[in-house]
């Protein structure tokens, strides 16, 4: 039990002393990323039928855990908050040996309450995803993503991060016979970011 | 503000509705995809009899099947420079033949009674190729570009009819219908030949059996073609599907089409339910199948429809890639798939063009067909 409370009083202990601490950036630095890492397909609900399908493989969401890189740009409008963008490559191979892709391209916002040698940033993003799979399928959709971040600054500039969240894809077709195929799409990724900050 | 949030979401709307090509939602294929089996079929070659040996050609080789109970055991293996290639049950003579790539002749017979093989001399030039039909007819081709290629019976290849294309036409297809069922039988074939150009000149001929006749030439790439009767329906690869009489070859009538493209000898599976005949086809740029229906009684009135189905049988095939099918009765047959393994369909007749579960009586698993 004490365990359990010291693990959950841990981030708002974080939290306080970031907000406490004098912060490091300033209105106009920039932090510019890498990133590289796996997603993993997490869920697709069918709004017709209200069906979900949890999981990896066949009978759940049909994909295997993919491969993800991304480049993005953020600057700061307050000391805690930035803002930018970023575009990225997702993939993941479907069971039946099919490539499902998606191109992420968005807006993100980003709030830093701790920052300095360690970045712990709570990210936004939206914006919209180009998406392709087998039987010559393919579609733009509305992307959103949630994401928690913690990267650590050996010196002033250069970074090395670990972060994690949940993207959201829908899939909203406009025609009356794809009405029942509209889907949500769940991935959880899990990267590895090099920053460049200034 | 309120001006800029319309825009956004205008933009969104106009983006999240780019889907226009698809037949099927992106995420509802993927889930329902299925892994590839081991087993690549690439032929069902025949049937001695209900419930009584059915052969069938995959990669590995040559496979024959005794019954519904027993396994499948291998017959001609395929191995490097020798590989089986296609293949033909000769219902009258209880023999098998097969076609291998294999350089100093390549046409064989395989007697099951004997286990023996024998090989089959192929004429010797002009002939540079040859191809070996289902029901045990062989397509030979002459020099290049010489336009000129023969169709002669499996025993005696020296004497068949000729067709004289025309200097520079190549084989571009042959076409055996997908309701195949004995070779005895189901004779009838198209063969079709291509001379490049922009764009490409075809010439195409109906083998009814005994004889090869010029047909309509204006057809473009045929896909697959269906006999019922006196009539031919032939789809090509654009989608579009004629009607022509066996009496009347020259003259084709567009009775539909149907904006999906097909492959090559694309599954195209008639279902007679006494007043329609009804098609079944699996489009290669489409993930669900599709269904031609034509009034018997006047193919050539203004009352072919094209379904769109994607339930029953369709749920089961619509992802798979047929390669090669057999009649085995009236509502039933087997399909053999690329990746997906083999199937046996009973639809049912008279709801085969529905797009719900009453369109298929039965069907089997992958692998667990019953013939």
């Amino acid at each position: 039990m004490k365990r359990r409370l010291c693990i959950l009083l841990l981030p708002i202990a974080l939290l306080s002393v970031g907000l406490s601490a004098d912060p490091f950036y300033d209105k106009g630095n920039q932090v510019f990323s890498f990133t590289i890492g796996t997603t993993v397909p997490t869920f697709v609900h069918f709004f017709s039928g209200n069906e979900t399908r949890v999981g990896l493989g066949v009978d759940n969401t049909g994909m295997k855990v993919g491969g993800y890189g991304a480049i993005s740009y953020q600057a700061f409008t307050s000391p805690y908050s930035a803002i930018g963008g970023e575009i990225g490559y997702d993939f993941n191979y479907v069971v039946d040996g099919n490539l499902y892709t998606a191109v992420p391209f968005f807006f993100k916002y980003s709030y830093l309450p701790v920052q300095g040698t360690i970045d712990l940033p709570i990210s936004f993003g939206l914006g919209f995803a180009y998406n392709s799979g087998g039987a010559n399928t393919s579609i733009m959709t509305l992307y959103s993503n949630i994401e928690l971040g913690l990267t650590y600054y050996a010196g002033e500039h250069w970074g090395f991060g670990l972060r994690t969240g949940l993207w959201l894809i829908p899939e909203l077709n406009y025609r009356k016979e794809l009405f029942s195929d509209n889907a949500l799409a769940g991935f959880v990724p899990i990267t590895l970011s090099v920053s460049y900050r200034q | 503000m309120k001006k800029t949030l319309i825009i956004i979401a205008a933009i969104a709307l106009l983006f999240s509705s780019c889907n226009a090509d698809a037949t099927g939602g992106l995420f509802k294929t993927i889930t329902e995809a299925r892994e590839a089996l081991t087993i690549k079929h690439m032929q069902v070659v025949g049937r001695k009899g209900a419930n009584d040996t059915l052969w069938f050609l995959t990669r590995e080789g040559l496979f024959v099947k005794k019954n519904n109970a027993t396994g499948a055991e291998s017959v001609v293996k395929s191995v490097e420079g020798n590989r089986v290639q296609s293949s033909a049950y000769l219902n009258d003579a209880a023999k098998l033949l097969y076609k291998t790539d294999k350089d100093d002749g390549s046409l064989f017979e395989y007697d099951p009674a004997t286990n023996v093989t024998t090989p089959k001399a192929v004429p010797p030039a002009p002939i540079t190729d040859f191809r070996l039909m289902p029901n045990g007819k062989v397509v030979l081709k002459g020099a290049k570009d010489s336009g000129e290629f023969w169709v002669a019976d499996y025993n005696d290849l020296n004497n068949g009819k000729k067709i004289d294309a025309g200097a520079g036409f190549d084989l571009y297809g042959l076409f055996t219908p997908s309701d195949y069922e004995k070779s005895d039988t189901s004779k009838e074939f198209i063969l079709s030949f291509v001379k490049s150009g922009s764009p490409n000149e075809y010439r195409n001929y109906y083998h009814d059996g005994t004889n090869v006749k010029a047909m309509n030439n204006d057809l473009g790439p045929i896909a697959n073609f269906a006999v019922i009767g006196t009539d031919l329906y032939i789809l090509t690869d654009e989608g579009a599907l004629h009607h022509v009489k066996t009496n009347t070859l020259n003259v084709a009538v567009k009775l539909k089409d149907n904006t999906v493209g097909y492959e090559r000898n694309a599954f195209f599976y008639p279902v007679d339910d006494g007043t329609n005949v009804h098609f079944i086809t699996n489009p290669s740029s489409s993930d669900s199948m599709s269904v031609f229906s034509v009034v018997k009684a006047d193919p050539n009135a203004d009352t072919t429809t094209v379904g769109t189905i994607k339930n029953g049988y369709a749920a089961v095939l619509k992802d798979t890639f047929i390669v090669s099918s057999l009649k085995l009765d009236e509502e039933t047959f087997l399909v053999a798939t690329q990746k997906h393994g083999m199937y046996s369909v009973k639809v049912d007749k008279n709801n085969v063009s529905k797009n719900d579960d009453t369109n298929v009586q039965e069907i089997s698993k992958a692998e667990e067909y019953t013939f």
